[in-house]
């Protein structure tokens, strides 16, 4: 009865009852909210610079620490996914980006970030040292570290056994070494890719072959280089001994360890390797941009430089640099790796990872 | 008619169904369809010749029609079964029949991918999507069922059937409609599972809804993912008009069934062995994916332990900046609310639509559908393709992801509350106009009254959907913010005892939030009958 009263004293002075706000205004303002709304988990304000980056990244404590201190902004990290997922998203989200710098794009990935609008230009200082063939032209992407993906294997595994341990890519599609490799899938993985390419390389028109030959041995595909390497390795208590990898995992492995004596277990085949350079770029629509070109001059600074190896395990840009001990005696550094060039990749990736997928299914 | 109705309210509920179908549905759609044509043609060509995309068709195609044929066979038995015989525990499987259907299907998924070691077989695949549909079948078969005579059976056996061909040549050939037409349905579900194919194909088992999103998100060709989008639709369409064709008349058939069929008992060992056989089928797949979560979300190296339920409260060891299992739930669960508002929201307009008869309504009823007969990879790539530049650019946005939702689920709850203004005279409003009422209240008598429970029960089938949806946010996932389905299938696709069991506990969280959502309804209607009854007590004087 009360409602009815109600509805009595809302009659206006022509006795017609008053329109109730209509549902279009109220559809119109959902409609409007959501087109201006822009919500988002990370803080975005001048106080700190969002790096965008894979899973399994570890920022450089001591470095970032005296950013902080002297630039007075911190540097948040949202790192998920491996190299390649993590590069879609940023893609995916151009113009509208979750963080102000990514860090990840790599020489195999390189052109799709080229292409894309993703990022915006702009070019450091601290580029000196730097060979100038891994610089990028459009200036969109600013080269950080190199790492030089190779086929590892456990070499106390294979003298244990008294087995011939491999030496090239063939050895890995010869019957004595079945079911014995495990390698990444290239499709998300930037090592994963890598090694695609350097079969590529190696192999030409007759890489299909190639990787048919390596389905019908028994390759294991694993998903990131991290469920390659802390799985399905022997070192990690995995069952495969022979893992796609890094030439710097024989120091990185000795640093893991708690013997200060240790001698890695993991051996390089050095005829496999090839030549990886990182890139960090400014995202385009970011919301702290100076920040953001300020972390990547960090990046080129020479203490956070000499603090890759031991972080991440990659070896720094800048030649001069002087590497860690652990690195000098152990880092394997080939005299001659593959080195593809990015716009090749860039043309041929797609086919490769069709092919791939197409094979290995 | 007596004087001129106030036609606003009814012209709000037909702009908010029209504005919803088109920014919901068909500007999508038109997204996926322009994409397809100026980039997807040539990258479709040449994928074609690799023979990779028909072999994803052919298996696709493949897996939904075996698994249709496992669930029609194992429900048109129980469906028989349960309206012919009476049996002990026919309730309860009846009512468990309805949890693999309900349940998120990523919950499910995880639970069947906690019992397989390494690779997961087509056969287990095909044996998930058949458990998961089997209701559809089964309460198909039974509602036609429950009006054919039944005595026809025993009359065919009279003149010489024996028991099987009794049933299957009378009961069962008069409902060949029905169970034509809910295998069709069971053949679109199956073609269009996104999460069970994510999570247990693993990466090298695809079909064509999972291979939308691979190319979309994770390859970003654009080009591709669209060209098998608009193949997808085009699948997914025939498969609905043909579901819509076989809905012929059975009524015709069957002779008329006595308004309350009395139920025998099994005769013989071979009806025994059916009803068995049959029931024992459908609690499995109601018990057995839930089961495994419980048994994989307590144990770790086979010991009980309540470690991974503690994880869930932590960030995912290796991930930075990214939301705790727990957050991503409380976030998925707060994101469902506001999906299943808008669901509501777009779903009564659209009943009070759809529930008019004429050819406008049937052809809203039909438009309306189409989300559901899209999939919801394609809706999902669709808004995406749509929504991500100005004038319209959801991508910064949170609203993206209940609204991608809402746009799944409003076809599904739609089912469920035109069916309740259908049975409402049309002429209770000019009733009501005569007597005096207003707009408000002439809606409140047509609409509210007839939908106040199916409402409720429609807000929170649009919660579940919304906790558990997978194929459609898949496309909107923001890095520090996963939805519960991404960081589910996230955690499972990495190898590590922890990650597993972290994912079995979050799923076994969202499944017994799905039940407890579920049960509300329930409990609501029991406390309102409560309450109505304890008015008619007090009004009633004491004698």
């Amino acid at each position: 009865m009360t409602l009815h009263r109600i509805r009595q004293r809302s009659r206006g002075a022509t006795g017609r009852r008053t329109r109730v706000v209509p549902l279009m205004a109220v559809s119109m303002l959902i409609v409007g909210s959501a087109v201006g709304c822009s919500d988002d988990a990370t803080p975005r304000d001048a106080s700190s610079v969002t790096l965008v980056t894979y899973e399994g990244y570890a920022l450089p404590e001591a470095p970032a620490e005296q950013f902080r201190s002297e630039t007075g902004q911190r540097i948040e990290v949202l790192a998920s996914g491996d190299g390649g997922a993590a590069l879609t998203r940023v893609l995916a989200a151009s113009g509208a980006p979750e963080g102000d710098v990514f860090f990840g794009v790599d020489t195999t990935f390189l052109s799709r970030a080229q292409e894309s609008d993703a990022f915006v230009e702009y070019r450091p200082e601290g580029l000196q040292g730097v060979d100038p063939s891994v610089l990028d032209p459009g200036g969109a992407l600013t080269p950080i570290d190199e790492a030089t993906v190779c086929v590892d294997y456990d070499q106390t595994w294979f003298a244990q056994r008294q087995i011939p341990p491999p030496t090239s890519f063939e050895d890995l599609i010869d019957p004595r070494l079945a079911d014995l490799t495990v390698v990444i899938d290239p499709a998300v993985s930037t090592p994963g890719l890598a090694f695609v390419a350097a079969t590529a390389a190696t192999f030409g028109g007759d890489v299909t072959d190639y990787w048919q030959a390596l389905s019908d041995n028994g390759v294991a595909i694993a998903g990131g280089w991290s469920d390659a390497w802390f799985t399905r390795y022997t070192v990690s208590g995995g069952d495969r001994p022979i893992v796609v990898s890094y030439a710097s995992s024989p120091p990185a492995e000795v640093v893991g360890s708690d013997d200060p004596t240790a001698v890695p277990a993991t051996a390089v085949v050095t005829s496999t390797c090839i030549r990886q350079v990182e890139y960090a770029g400014v995202l385009r629509g970011a919301a702290n941009p100076s920040g953001a070109r300020a972390l990547i001059d960090e990046m080129l600074s020479d203490r956070w430089q000499a603090a890759l190896p031991l972080s991440n395990f990659v070896l720094p840009i800048r030649s001069e640099i002087e590497l860690p001990d652990v690195f000098e005696r152990f880092a394997v550094r080939p005299e001659r790796p593959i080195v593809v060039d990015p716009a090749t990749i860039g043309r041929q990736r797609d086919a490769w990872i069709s092919a791939w997928r197409s094979v290995m299914e | 008619m007596i004087a001129r109705r106030s036609a606003w309210p009814t012209r709000a509920a037909w702009f908010v169904v029209v504005a919803a179908f088109v920014g919901g549905t068909a500007v999508p759609l038109i997204a996926v369809v322009s994409q397809a044509r100026t980039a997807g043609g040539d990258a479709l060509i040449a994928e074609v010749v690799s023979w990779r995309i028909g072999r994803i068709l052919v298996t696709s195609v493949g897996q939904a029609l075996v698994a249709t044929a496992l669930a029609l066979v194992v429900g048109t038995i129980a469906g028989w079964c349960h309206v012919r015989l009476d049996f002990r525990g026919r309730s309860l499987v009846w009512a468990a029949s309805v949890i693999p259907f309900v349940m998120p299907a990523i919950v499910i998924a995880a639970g069947v991918r906690s019992l397989v070691a390494g690779e997961v077989s087509w056969t287990v695949i095909v044996l998930t999507h058949a458990s998961m549909n089997v209701v559809v079948v089964m309460r198909a078969v039974a509602a036609r069922l429950s009006s054919v005579d039944p005595s026809i059976e025993d009359a065919a056996r009279t003149l010489g059937c024996g028991p099987g061909s009794a049933a299957s040549r009378t009961s069962l050939a008069a409902s060949v409609g029905a169970i034509a037409s809910s295998g069709l349905l069971v053949a679109t579900f199956c073609l269009t599972a996104f999460s069970t194919m994510l999570v247990l194909g693993g990466g090298r088992k695809t079909t064509l809804e999972v291979e939308i999103w691979i190319q979309a998100t994770r390859l970003f060709r654009l080009d591709i993912a669209s060209a098998l989008a608009a193949l997808q639709m085009v699948i997914v369409l025939v498969f609905m008009f043909l579901a819509a064709v076989v809905r012929s008349p059975d009524a015709a058939r069957g002779g008329l069934a006595p308004a309350d069929p009395v139920r025998r008992r099994p005769r013989g060992p071979s009806e025994r062995g059916l009803v068995a056989a049959s029931s024992a089928l459908v609690l499995l797949s109601a018990s057995v994916p839930l089961a495994a979560l419980v048994g994989g979300a307590f144990r770790s190296n086979g010991s009980w332990t309540l470690d991974h339920v503690a994880s869930l409260a932590h960030s995912v060891p290796g991930t930075s900046g990214v939301a705790s299992p727990l957050e991503s739930f409380a976030l998925s669960a707060a994101l469902a609310v506001v999906a299943a508002i808008l669901t509501m929201f777009v779903a009564v307009p659209a009943a009070v639509v759809v529930a008019r008869t004429g050819r406008v309504a049937r052809l809203a009823d039909q438009l309306l559908v189409l989300p559901l007969s899209a999939s919801a990879a394609v809706i999902g790539f669709g808004w995406f393709l749509a929504y991500r530049s100005p004038p319209v650019d959801l991508r910064g946005s949170m609203w993206a992801v209940p609204a991608v939702q809402a746009a799944v689920c409003v076809p599904i709850v739609l089912r469920l509350l035109v069916p309740q203004l259908r049975v409402v005279r049309p002429d209770l409003s000019d009733a009501a106009l005569v007597l005096g009422a207003g707009p408000w209240r002439r809606i409140r008598v047509t609409v509210w009254v007839p939908l106040r429970r199916a409402v409720f029960t429609g807000a929170a089938v649009g919660f579940v959907l919304a906790l558990g949806e997978f194929g459609a946010s898949a496309f909107w996932s923001r890095t520090g913010t996963p939805t519960v389905a991404q960081m589910i299938a996230g955690l499972l696709s990495r190898p590590g005892s922890d990650r597993q069991g972290t994912a079995l506990a979050l799923a076994l969280l969202v499944g017994v939030s799905a039940v407890a959502v579920f049960t509300l309804p329930e409990l609501v209607r029991v406390w309102l009958r409560l309450r109505s009854s304890r008015h008619i007590a007090a009004r009633v004087p004491a004698t």
